[in-house]
């Protein structure tokens, strides 16, 4: 076991570094023009030559790429080390002081100059909140239904559970959205509309604006999750242990608690595990519909605006969120199953 | 016998019929079958697959699937009728007055639970023990089932024990209770030859000692022979024989029962003196029977009344029964049947040996390493290295059949695919018809490969499912170029005839055949390119008893045509024995010992060739076995013994050189030799393990 | 055999072979489409199949019909502002005062031309990968799923908006992305498949005959992979169609004046507690066509199963 997560990290580390790689190439390198792009058609060259310099964007690439990561506060200024005559043109006057992102510097905004640390980790914890409560009204939920789907095979319940699975699996959350205000909001006026929150709150200071991105996230998990869980179910209880099992007289409720439901739940808590990345930036569709300041539509925002050094940062966030939940469940499903666990 | 007639009856089933009701069809799997056990005694249900015996016992313990149900008759249990009895009301009775052991240890223990869950639960359960309680008698039930270090054994889980430890857990955890009644469905299949026997002697010894009634199933009637007191013939769903094992095996009197023990191979017979009778025709489904007797199309003694009216069981000689109008008639008649077209022509002359050589190995060796990763090597992990084959060294000649047999782990397989180049060997060399090959297949001369084919074990993916027969025949024709392009056609339809199937075949995917067919056509493709030399690998296993008499004679006859050499693998020593002129014994991937079969079957012989001749279950009551037993298990190919690999096992261990040195050569004249420490005296005076 | 005489066997054989002689490209075809027809009869046994089916044929000539059936032009301003529906507009009209209902039938076009194209790129791309990597293993293999690792690693609605923010949306935007963010799904499985058949017993009877490695691949291996190839781009359509209506959504889609549902939805909610129909009925629109893609995908896994 201690060589899976070792081989895992590893692994996790290779893809960070491919991913920071091609993020930092498709954005700053490969566009023509990165300060073009930003500000625009109408602005002059000078001001754009001048800007261009600001940014630092006339260094080589790579050593962009390598002070974004590793930062260059703890380098003394060029003109100490090297001397006026011999500074290469392309380093800035100033240092950009960075910590670089290994520290946790994620750098500035491109496009309000103001860092980026403190932004996206507020938005980061409003998206875990959101995933947060998701996760704990999903789980209990798409399991006993997936569960309850399963035993009665074939049954009324099952077929029932199967088609509405289906249909919440299927509509985009967009839409689920929408049919959940127009019945929560308008037709049933429990529930205030989609306002905009401030983003200097916390989420949690007004929970009922949190009610319906989550049941927007639940209906678009709830399915998958009971159905993969029904799945699982019906293939455990075909198993010949289960036979055992039943003939060697036990009752009915040991035979499914006790045989059955272990090795049946491995296989959805995994996924579960899996879909934890997907809550957290998935849910941008929900975010914008209920403008819910969370990190999806923080990305979204700068996607649109062309914040380079936002959208870099965040998708490392992601990628490294989404890298963390795979070793996550490497490790769960090892310590779920005895067949690896004891060799 | 009469003492245990005179007990009181345990199990009574009357005229039971069970039906299932699929998309098509309503499905009667059961029909009319009756029988009765009573204590201390145990019957066997014989007959091949989709016979029904499975069903019967199920039903038995009321666990059908959803779509099955008992449509009439009675399943009376100590007097009470089971039939219609809800799960509430079995459920006291399952697991603790009627117990089941099943087919696969493996998938009967549940993965995630350690054993002692699932032992002790039982006692739990049904008889209101503490856990404590319940654990101590868990561990001596582990040590009347012979399991080493009980108590060890109860904190791992399943995957951690071996296939036989793994069966005897599931019988301990079936006599926990003491129950009256023992159902126990095909408990050896897949299990060693000479593990089966350690288990087929417990079977036998807590027979003694638990006094239950036993239902035992089966389709091998060797192990019926050795386990059972009296035999019941099923044949498609219904009860065809019923009578004493002596009776049934030496005097049967059904014609089904007849064929079948004449298309079983014995120890005692090989194809020279009692050629296999196969039953000509296929099983017919259960949704097209025909309306007479079930056995009449494919019976060779059929009558004009067995079309017409269906057979009802009757009582004969007192105690068995049978269910053919014309058993009186067929009581004179001799005990096997010749049948036409699969035996036709197969005269197994005394042909003069060829004694040019087609293949010889010479300390042949084939590894597989697993090289840890780079993340293993920084922890220190070893390499792994399993010696398969470990310096093997054959002479093969022309037109002989040489059988390589052996249990698993043995390195056959492995032998198999190294000669025949899918696998690259590790060392040693391979000569072939005078070229060197050895190396993988695609790097070998193209003009070797179309006379170097092989057949192989499982009938279902032995063909492309997505290729017509015809499309199958023909690329090797056309890549070997036997026939001119012309002529293509016409041979694939010669081919086709030598295995006995005819032209409608050509347009039929693998899909649409039986098992039988497709072993046939796989056979038909290995011969097509005139090979001089074909492996088999286990090539009749998978099938049915009845098919494998068919595709046996199907194989000689087509060897015997075109003169190829044949090298027959198999775990089955009686079915090696019938078919082959020479044999190869290996353990752990070494010879033990090699030459002709009537050499190799009476003294000396290596003693793992005697533990293999004890242990094989042979369909005759009457034979005398030794009673050679092997401890354990056949240990890790990654870590075999050191000296001589068989030590740790072997009964006739001769001291501390077989711990230390390989063991020589010993040449018993006539190409047969023993490796054994041994000496050869010593070795002859050995009692031979089977006589009649 | 030998038992019976040679000059009898060798007669029957030739009047049987000329009967079964050759086999023209006709009969192939008749093969095929005979083939073919018993699939679709075990399809409609399917209730579900047959419910999506009918769903997406219902789409499908909506979208083709619509210059025919729409009753206005979609971008024309025929109404009055945020209209209830009535019986001049049968679903209102929006916030800028055109038809939805137009809307509506011309909505659908993005999906339903532009999923398909997605599925198809990524099943070949991802096929051949995954046979390359299944078939050669070693060296290829490791680096091949490294490579389809990290892609999977990465969500794929990040990159979309990524190459979006460098390059602007657009058709050909999308079609790469999500083809590119699809095709380690279909390499994996592929490559699954390929690990299965490669040692069954056929393939090593082609290599004991010397066959090529090309052949090996394509003509063994392949057709066996096609059935689950099949299926899983039909739920894959489903799946491509649920993320382009959520890039419409999201504003990133399909650039405007192209009708879409996603973006109706996106420009119309603010209106959605005054104006419901406005959003409700593209949602509605997209809901269905997806259901019954995967309905249809649902029947069509469970008639291979059968079969």
């Amino acid at each position: 076991m201690t060589e899976l997560i070792l081989r895992r990290l590893g692994l996790m580390a290779l893809t960070m570094i491919i991913v920071s790689l091609a993020v930092f190439w498709i954005s700053e390198v490969a566009p023509t023009d990165v300060a073009r792009n930003i500000l625009g058609q109408y602005v002059s060259e000078e001001v754009v030559a001048a800007y261009r310099e600001g940014l630092g964007l006339n260094c080589h690439w790579f050593v962009r790429y390598v002070i974004w990561i590793i930062g260059d506060d703890w380098i003394p200024p060029a003109r100490e080390l090297v001397g006026d005559e011999v500074l290469p043109q392309c380093c800035t006057p100033e240092r950009l002081d960075r910590r670089g992102l290994i520290r946790g510097d994620l750098g500035t905004s491109t496009q309000t100059m103001r860092p980026l640390t403190p932004f996206v980790s507020r938005r980061l914890k409003n998206s875990l909140i959101l995933a947060g409560f998701a996760l704990v009204v999903i789980i209990p939920t798409s399991l006993l239904i997936g569960v309850l789907a399963g035993l009665r095979e074939g049954g009324f319940l099952d077929r029932f559970i199967s088609i509405m699975s289906l249909l919440t699996v299927s509509a985009p959350s967009f839409a689920i959205g929408v049919v959940l205000v127009v019945i929560f909001c308008l037709w049933l006026g429990w529930l205030p509309g989609i306002s905009a929150l401030e983003t200097e709150h916390s989420v949690l200071e007004s929970p009922s604006k949190l009610v319906l991105p989550v049941l927007v996230l639940f209906f678009s998990e709830v399915g998958y999750v009971a159905r993969m869980t029904r799945a699982s179910v019906v293939q455990v209880m075909r198993q010949n242990y289960i036979r055992t099992a039943i003939l060697k007289g036990l009752p009915r409720r040991q035979v499914i608690l006790g045989h059955a439901l272990r090795n049946a739940l491995v296989a959805p808590i995994t996924v579960i595990a899996l879909h934890i990345n997907w809550l957290i930036a998935g849910a941008v569709v929900a975010e914008t519909l209920f403008a819910y300041p969370g990190i999806g539509s923080a990305l979204l925002g700068a996607a649109v605006s062309k914040d380079v050094s936002m959208i870099e940062a965040s998708v490392l966030l992601m990628t490294f969120l989404a890298t963390s939940t795979q070793l996550l469940t490497d490790i769960l499903y090892t310590y779920l199953n005895p067949r690896i666990r004891y060799r | 016998m009469d003492q245990i007639r005179a007990k009181e009856t345990v199990l009574k089933v009357e005229g039971l019929e069970v039906l299932y009701e699929t998309r098509q069809d309503d499905l009667k799997a059961v029909r009319d079958v009756s029988f009765e056990i009573r204590r201390g005694e145990s019957l066997g249900l014989v007959g091949e697959s989709g016979c029904g015996k499975t069903t019967a016992a199920l039903a038995i313990m009321s666990y059908l699937s959803s779509n099955g149900r008992v449509t009439g008759g009675q399943i009376l249990f100590q007097s009470e009728n089971l039939v219609g009895k809800t799960d509430k009301e079995l459920q006291p009775i399952r697991g603790s007055r009627i117990a089941m052991v099943y087919q696969d240890p493996m998938t009967t223990l549940n993965p995630s639970l350690r054993i002692e869950r699932q032992l002790t639960e039982v006692l739990v359960v049904h008889e209101g023990l503490t856990k404590r309680e319940a654990h101590g008698r868990c561990v001596e039930m582990l040590e009347k089932v012979q399991m080493p270090d009980p108590e060890h054994i109860m904190e791992r889980y399943p995957h951690q024990l071996s296939g036989g430890q793994q069966q005897r857990v599931v019988i301990a955890m079936a006599l926990l209770c003491n129950p009256d009644l023992l159902i126990m469905d095909e408990p050896t299949t897949g299990l060693d030859v000479t593990v089966e026997a350690t288990v087929l002697d417990l079977i036998r010894a807590l027979r003694h000692e638990f006094d239950s009634a036993l239902l035992y199933i089966s389709h091998n009637l060797g192990v019926i022979a050795r386990v059972c007191d009296r035999v019941g013939v099923m044949y498609i769903g219904e009860l065809l024989e019923e009578a004493s094992v002596e009776d049934i095996f030496l005097r049967p009197l059904h014609p089904y029962t007849r064929s079948l023990l004449g298309c079983v191979p014995s120890i005692g017979t090989s194809k020279t003196t009692h050629p296999l009778h196969p039953i000509p025709g296929r099983v017919p489904r259960l949704n097209r029977l025909p309306a007479g007797c079930v056995f009449e199309p494919r019976c060779a003694f059929s009558q004009e009344q067995c079309r017409e009216v269906h057979p009802p069981l009757v009582t004969v000689e007192g105690d068995r029964s049978v269910r053919c109008p014309g058993w009186q008639v067929l009581r004179g008649e001799a005990t096997t049947l010749v049948s036409d077209d699969l035996t036709a022509g197969l005269t197994v002359s005394d042909r003069r040996e060829d004694t040019r050589s087609v293949l010889s190995t010479s300390h042949l060796n084939t590894f597989y390493t697993g090289k840890p990763s780079w993340i293993g090597r920084l922890m220190r992990k070893k390499e792994q290295c399993v010696k398969a084959v470990d310096d093997v060294s054959l002479d093969m000649k022309r037109q002989a059949i040489l059988g390589v047999v052996g249990e698993s782990g043995c390195g056959k397989t492995t032998l198999a695919k190294t000669i025949v180049g899918l696998i690259a060997p590790t060392g040693g060399e391979i000569e072939f018809l005078g070229v060197d090959v050895s190396k993988i297949v695609e790097k070998r001369p193209k003009e070797v490969l179309k006379e170097l084919q092989m057949v192989f074990q499982n009938p279902d993916s032995t063909l492309n499912p997505t290729q017509s027969v015809r499309q199958i025949l023909a690329r090797p024709l056309r890549i070997s170029r036997t026939v001119p392009r012309s002529q293509v056609h016409e041979e694939v339809c010669r081919l086709l005839e030598a295995v006995s199937l005819d032209a409608s075949y050509l347009d039929r995917r693998p899909g649409q055949m039986s098992g039988g067919e497709k072993q046939r056509i796989a056979i038909a493709r290995a011969f097509a390119s005139r090979p001089e030399l074909v492996v088999c690998d286990e090539p009749v296993s998978s099938l049915d008893v009845s098919v494998q008499g068919a595709c046996l004679n199907t194989l000689l006859g087509i060897q015997q045509t075109y003169g190829t050499s044949l090298i027959f693998i198999s775990h089955d020593l009686s079915m090696v024995r019938y078919l082959c002129d020479y044999i190869v014994v290996m353990y752990l991937g070494k010879v033990c010992e090699v030459g002709r079969t009537d050499d190799l079957l009476s003294p000396p012989y290596h003693p793992y060739t005697e533990a293999l001749l004890s242990a094989v279950p042979v369909p005759d009551p009457t034979v005398q076995q030794a009673r050679i037993r092997l401890e354990g298990a056949v240990p890790s190919a990654l870590n075999p013994p050191a000296g001589c690999r068989f030590h740790t096992r072997c009964p006739r261990k001769f001291g501390e050189m077989c711990e230390t040195t390989e063991p020589p050569a010993l040449w018993a004249g006539g190409g047969h030799i023993i490796y054994c420490h041994i000496p050869l005296e010593g070795l002859q005076e050995i009692e031979p393990a089977v006589s009649e | 055999m030998s038992g019976v005489p040679q000059s009898q066997s060798v007669a029957a054989s030739s009047r049987v072979a000329a009967a079964h002689k050759s086999r023209t490209v006709f009969d192939h075809v008749r093969d095929g489409w005979q083939a073919l027809r018993g699939r679709v009869v075990f399809l409609f046994e399917s209730k579900t199949a047959v419910v999506g089916l009918a769903i997406v044929v219902f789409w499908i000539a909506v979208t083709i019909l619509a210059p025919v059936l729409a009753p206005y032009p979609p971008n024309a301003l025929t109404g009055r502002v945020s209209e209830s529906p009535s019986m001049e507009h049968l679903m209102g009209t929006d916030y800028m005062g055109r038809d939805v209902c137009s809307r509506l039938v011309y909505g659908g076009q993005t999906i339903l031309l532009l999923a398909p194209i997605c599925v198809v790129c990524a099943e070949i791309i991802g096929a051949t990968v995954g046979l390359t990597a299944g078939f050669l293993r070693g060296m290829v293999d490791e680096v091949i799923l490294r490579i389809l690792d990290a892609i999977m690693a990465f969500p794929m609605m990040l990159l979309y908006m990524i190459i979006m923010a460098a390059t602007g949306p657009s058709k050909i935007n999308i079609v790469g992305v999500i083809a590119f963010s699809s095709t380690p799904g279909v390499a994996r499985l592929m490559r699954g498949l390929v690990l299965e058949i490669r040692d069954l017993e056929f393939v090593q009877a082609a290599r004991l005959r010397g066959e090529s490695a090309l052949y090996i691949m394509f003509r063994e291996i392949l057709p066996n992979c096609l059935g689950p190839l099949i299926v899983d781009a039909c739920l894959r359509v489903g799946y491509t169609s649920f993320w382009i209506g959520s890039l419409g959504f999201l504003g990133i889609g399909v650039p405007p004046p192209d009708p879409d549902w996603g973006r109706m939805v996106s420009e119309g909610r603010a209106w959605i507690l005054t104006a419901p129909w406005i959003v409700v009925c593209p949602s509605l629109a997209v809901s269905s066509l997806v259901i019954g893609l995967n309905l249809l995908a649902d029947g069509i896994s469970e008639a291979s199963k059968r079969v």
